[in-house]
């Protein structure tokens, strides 16, 4: 008579088999993009972002060019302005779209959200050179003002601050958008109707209750945008002049025309070093359970 | 301590386009009443909560408290305390910045914010959670913090809209006491929206049962329970045996009914039935008693136990009568009687004056 399996108790190495399989799964769904990821990241940054420190021996002259020589400091400079010029005015634009989005009837809801999504798939390029057809001496704009007579010689829009900062918040609009939408629609509108009844008008139910609640939201749109402009470079380099230089023409610049790596990698890092500690503060202050959980 | 307003609710009305929500609703409330709306979600019993609170606007009708309307006045105007269904707390903020909240939006000092605060926690009985956030703290607690920060500002109306929906079983039983002595201690009028049968027997001075949008009946606990004005009620608050058939004779205050070949006698409280017409009867399932021998009632029955279900303080039996009828009885006690087991022979027995006539075509 065969004996009976299930009577014999399964041993503690049995069973720590049992528990470690699961991880291993996890483990073997993750491999392929974890392999990628090491493989065409990872490995590819880290040795170029050592041309900055290595030449072929350790040196900071790269850094210490970057950090002492004033044109640097200056674009690196406007590269922080321009990104928070940028993301300031898609936060003033994109905090009642997104609001409207989240708490609309169903109808204008998706009128606002095909809206804001058509702009968001349609190439970068074209978007550009909508905006040079619209803004140029002989665009659109300067020739219907001098046309109706409201001014007598083009006005300069194209290849400045301006056209510069117009092209980067349309371009980066949605991307305050969605975070901002995405918390606001988890907002129970129980908590407006509380206020409300507790004695709050509707500024002070927004200021004491909405402003807040929605604070991951702006701190995610604010984060994204802001990261996102600081490495932008398609709309400074087709819209802007020569004076509106940001920091990834320079890395650019430096790679493909002066073909000095190593400095170009030490720009690069400085740039990453900046959008990392950026998000290490976010998290730190703004991440929905910190404001949540009060911890 | 404060006290209660009274309310007067009249032909008040709320329609979504063809929807009726709420339609023709009248309701006295005294000064300090505890009043529950009950009836099926869907019934108008929260779109009336709902506009008396100011969140919505009636389509016709008027509301008064102590005499004014206060259908003109914005909600955040209305000093009027409420529990929400998920007690809305805010979660950004503290147990005592929630319950400061009404308190900073009407302007007082900060000395006696914080003395307020206090008292209300030391009310609900949490006076030791006032630093923690609102997900820090179990159901019961949140639920408990919420009738704080609805009553801090001492409004004279207070609103709970399904407050017990959420909590488990024990909970909810706990809950229910407290509740009733806390009105009893503060005074106020209280409107109580709720689907639980139970919870509106137990809590209210008076219920108003709700359906379709209109009132059904208004009465205290025992007058709907024990004298339904129709059939709706009688099925809806508690269990009862609904026994349909034609009329043999309607003449008097008794009027016989026959229902699937049996015979059935009992009384009309009002109106008239004619012979040949449909009527249904309520029988509450305690009403039947299983008879013992010689055992004398008004009314008999004999069937047998098709099935029974011991509920711990009773036991429910099944029973199919000769004529095919079905009836359920309910029999007190916590020990099951031995002698009666599906198939027995039993006699069915009840009162005249238990058999309600609630409806008649």
């Amino acid at each position: 008579m065969p004996r009976d399996t299930t009577l014999i108790p399964p041993s503690a190495a049995q069973l720590k088999w049992l528990e470690r399989r699961e991880r291993l799964v996890f483990l073997a769904f993750l491999a392929p993009a974890l392999l990628f990821l090491v493989l065409m990241f990872l490995v590819p940054l880290g040795m170029f972002l050592s041309q900055s420190l290595f030449d072929p021996h350790f040196t900071l002259e790269n850094y210490q060019k970057a950090f002492t020589r004033p044109v640097y400091m200056k674009i690196l400079w406007r590269t922080l302005v321009v990104s928070g010029e940028t993301t300031l005015i898609c936060l003033l634009i994109g905090y009642p779209v997104a609001f409207v989005m989240a708490h609309g009837s169903d109808r204008v809801k998706m009128m606002v959200t095909a809206l804001v999504l058509i702009p968001f798939w349609t190439n970068i390029l074209v978007r550009m050179f909508a905006w040079m057809a619209l803004l140029g001496r002989n665009g659109v704009i300067n020739r219907g003002l001098m046309e109706t007579g409201l001014t007598d010689a083009p006005i300069p829009m194209l290849f400045n601050q301006f056209s510069v900062t117009i092209g980067m918040v349309h371009f980066m609009l949605p991307y305050m958008i969605l975070p901002l939408y995405s918390v606001m629609t988890n907002i129970p509108q129980s908590l407006m109707d509380a206020a409300a009844n507790l004695g709050a008008n509707t500024r002070r139910t927004f200021l004491r209750v909405y402003l807040p609640l929605s604070l991951p939201g702006i701190g995610a749109g604010v984060l994204l945008v802001f990261i996102l402009s600081l490495g932008f470079f398609v709309t400074p380099a087709l819209l802007g002049g020569p004076q509106n230089t940001m920091l990834a023409q320079i890395i650019e610049l430096e790679i493909n025309d002066s073909v000095d790596w190593g400095f170009g990698a030490a720009l690069s890092t400085i740039l990453l070093v900046l959008t990392v500690a950026l998000y290490a503060l976010y998290d730190r202050f703004l991440s929905a359970e910190k404001i949540y959980e009060g911890r | 301590m404060q006290g209660g307003s009274r309310i007067q609710i009249s032909d008040l009305s709320k329609h979504y386009g063809p929807v009726q929500a709420a339609e023709a609703v009248d309701l006295d409330i005294g000064q300090g009443e505890f009043v529950t709306f009950l009836g099926p979600s869907g019934s108008g019993k929260t779109t009336t909560l709902m506009m008396v609170a100011g969140f919505t606007v009636p389509t016709r009708g008027d509301i008064l408290v102590d005499g004014r309307s206060i259908v003109p006045v914005p909600v955040h105007k209305r000093n009027i305390g409420m529990v929400f269904q998920n007690y809305a707390l805010f979660p950004h903020m503290s147990v005592a910045d929630n319950i400061a909240f009404p308190l900073q939006m009407r302007g007082l000092g900060k000395s006696e914010i914080r003395e307020r605060v206090a008292r209300a926690l030391d009310l609900v009985r949490l006076g030791q959670h006032g630093g923690r956030r609102p997900k820090q703290l179990s159901g019961g607690q949140q639920q408990r913090i919420a009738l704080a920060r609805a009553l801090v500002f001492e409004p004279s109306i207070l609103l709970l809209d399904e407050p017990l929906g959420a909590l488990d079983a024990k909970l909810r039983e706990e809950m229910k006491f407290e509740l009733k002595q806390l009105h009893h201690r503060i005074g106020a009028t209280i409107l109580f929206v709720t689907h639980d049968q139970e919870e509106a027997l137990t809590l209210s001075d008076r219920i108003a049962v709700f359906n379709d949008g209109r009132i059904m009946q208004t009465g205290r606990p025992d007058e709907l329970y024990r004298a339904p004005a129709n059939r709706f009620v009688a099925d809806f608050i508690g269990e009862t045996n609904l026994l349909s058939g034609r009329v043999t004779d309607g003449g008097g205050e008794v009027i016989t009914i026959d229902a699937g070949g049996q015979s059935f006698a009992g009384r009309m409280r009002s109106g008239f039935a004619r012979p040949s017409s449909e009527a249904t009867f309520t029988l509450r399932l305690e009403s039947l008693r299983i008879l013992r021998g010689e055992e004398p009632a008004d009314c008999r029955a004999e069937g047998v136990i098709e099935e029974f279900l011991y509920v711990g303080n009773s036991t429910k039996y099944l029973v199919r009568l000769v004529s095919g009828q079905r009836l359920t009885a309910r029999v007190p006690g916590n020990l099951p009687d031995e002698t009666l087991r599906v198939n027995s022979k039993v006699t069915l027995g009840w009162n005249i004056d238990d058999m309600l006539l609630v409806e008649a075509a």
